[in-house]
């Protein structure tokens, strides 16, 4: 579905490279999250992606099958885009906003009421944008990128400025577009969202990729191979680490769960948020 | 075929709602109330100089085309639409060309209410309407090459002054203050004939001229407009 290779890029007023021939291959069906601090080169990767920097790269990029050189204005047909900050006309309604929005493309779209309902907008879709808050501007953001049904959407910082209840609905919006076979693309610096969602990450630091794996085998690859049992002794709180392997076996273990009322069990596999931090030597902000 | 019927369709499309953008900015209620300004003062004070009218007149559609061109624009910048609108898979000619024939619309229809408080029916409306109708498109695509590089209301306000007053110079012909043959290079030359033309007569020379001079520059200021524009330099 996209295919960059050798990607270089500097800003026309630059001296450095912004972006470092960076690599890497999205699948149809795929999340891919595409994580770093700011500054990383996030930003201008997927603006380069989806056409809003026109100027001279190095490199080869390949969407849905095609050079994106050779596509046309015909390539955003097939793809959407939601910005990391609101960009709606504040003077129309949400509805009007989706509605002319839909009016720009030839392919059939979704019903904006549908689309607003999806979001929890349906009961504001006739209130002026300008007098929306940050979030729900976001969510208007969220399902105008999905408005004419795209194979690949490109989804920036989407759960940025919203509550929590919010953002599990823009995630489970999400996971269902996976499982309808659409290809995303998430730019993001929240590592948990990264996590749940991505089929692979790409840890992008100052212009070039670090590491791309999936979580799951990332979490693995970094993590300790063992488990901490958290458990009351004479009603103070203790914890205590066991190798996993063999732990069926391990006495120390099966006697501790016997003789103590435990509270957690957890593996101590590395979160994303460490592995980025132990591979870059940079933390997320 | 197919093409041309999708432009044509797509136009009207974006036309409609550049005129709901057109009306919630509020440009519309200020075009009618400038237009009755001036309509209401050629009624109330019985003036009928053909100079005056043309030049209440030829300011309506250029400074609409220009003047709101720039507000509308810097609208879009800073509520960032532009680069939601860059992601859509419209032709950019559409998009400014939506907004060319809205403002047109609402330039002829306060142009004619001044014309015809200022000269009743007694004017030519063929060539008065197409002389509203090129003045207005050119001045609105001049207001888009004015916007390369200004982000700011006050940035706009002197480029406005930049490029309008080498503009305004031909005017000086109404009420003969001062003439000059150079005046043919500047387009405003070209729109002062053809309203003349519409309340007096013009040599077929010069509506050829004037014809021809707005059509050819027409083209290439939009040709232009919508590179800058398609580049995000506007």
């Amino acid at each position: 579905m996209i295919e960059v290779e050798q990607l270089s890029y500097k800003y026309p007023h630059g001296t450095n490279d912004t972006l470092k021939n960076i690599e890497f291959k999205v699948g149809t069906g795929q999340v891919f999250g595409f994580l770093g601090p700011s500054g990383a080169g996030k930003s201008t990767t997927q603006a380069i992606l989806t056409r809003q920097t026109r100027d001279a790269y190095r490199g080869n990029l390949t969407i849905l099958g095609k050079n994106i050189k050779d596509w046309g204005r015909d390539i955003f047909e097939k793809i959407g885009v939601s910005f990391e900050l609101p960009n709606h006309y504040l003077k129309l309604t949400a509805k009007e906003n989706l509605d002319l929005f839909a009016s720009l493309y030839q392919k059939p779209v979704h019903k904006t009421n549908d689309l607003l309902g999806m979001v929890g907008l349906e009961s504001e879709k006739d209130r002026r944008v300008g007098e929306f808050s940050k979030g729900m501007k976001m969510r208007l953001n969220f399902v105008r990128a999905l408005l004419h049904d795209p194979d690949l959407i490109f989804l920036d910082e989407p759960t940025s400025g919203l509550d929590p209840s919010n953002a599990r609905i823009i995630k489970d919006i999400i996971i269902d577009l996976k499982n309808r076979g659409k290809t995303i693309f998430l730019t993001t610096h929240n590592m948990t969202d990264a996590d749940e969602l991505c089929d692979q990450v790409a840890f992008l630091v100052e212009g070039k990729i670090r590491l791309i794996d999936s979580p799951k085998e990332l979490k693995l690859r970094y993590g300790k191979k063992s488990v901490k049992v958290e458990y009351l002794n004479s009603g103070k709180q203790k914890e205590k680490s066991f190798e996993m392997n063999k732990l069926g076996e391990n006495t120390n273990f099966i006697s501790l769960l016997n003789k103590h009322e435990i509270q957690t069990i957890h593996t101590e596999e590395a979160s994303l948020d460490q592995i980025f931090i132990e591979t870059t030597g940079q933390k997320l902000k | 075929m197919k093409y041309s019927m999708n432009f044509i369709l797509s136009l009207i499309r974006a036309t409609q709602w550049e005129f709901l953008l057109l009306a919630r900015y509020q440009v519309v209620a200020m075009s009618f109330f400038i237009a009755g300004v001036y309509a209401a003062l050629f009624f109330a004070l019985d003036l009928h100089y053909d100079d005056l009218i043309i030049l209440f007149v030829i300011s309506d559609p250029v400074m609409m085309g220009f003047m709101f061109t720039g507000v509308l624009v810097l609208y879009d910048k800073n509520q960032n639409t532009m680069q939601a609108i860059s992601v859509t898979s419209v032709n950019h000619a559409i998009k400014l060309g939506a907004r060319a024939l809205a403002l047109t619309v609402l330039a002829l229809i306060c142009s004619f209410a001044i014309a015809i408080a200022g000269k009743s029916f007694d004017f030519n409306f063929l060539i008065f309407s197409l002389a509203v109708i090129l003045s207005s498109i050119l001045f609105y695509y001049i207001g888009i090459i004015s916007l390369i590089g200004v982000s700011s209301f006050n940035g706009f306000l002197m480029r406005a002054v930049v490029y309008l007053i080498p503009f305004f110079i031909p005017l000086l012909e109404l009420g003969d203050v001062y003439t000059n043959p150079l005046f043919y290079l500047i387009p405003t030359k070209a729109v002062l004939i053809l309203f003349q033309a519409s309340f007096e007569s013009a040599s077929t020379l010069d509506l050829i001229y004037a014809f021809a001079y707005q059509i050819i520059l027409i083209v290439v200021i939009q040709i232009y407009a919508v590179k800058k524009y398609e580049k995000g330099e506007v």
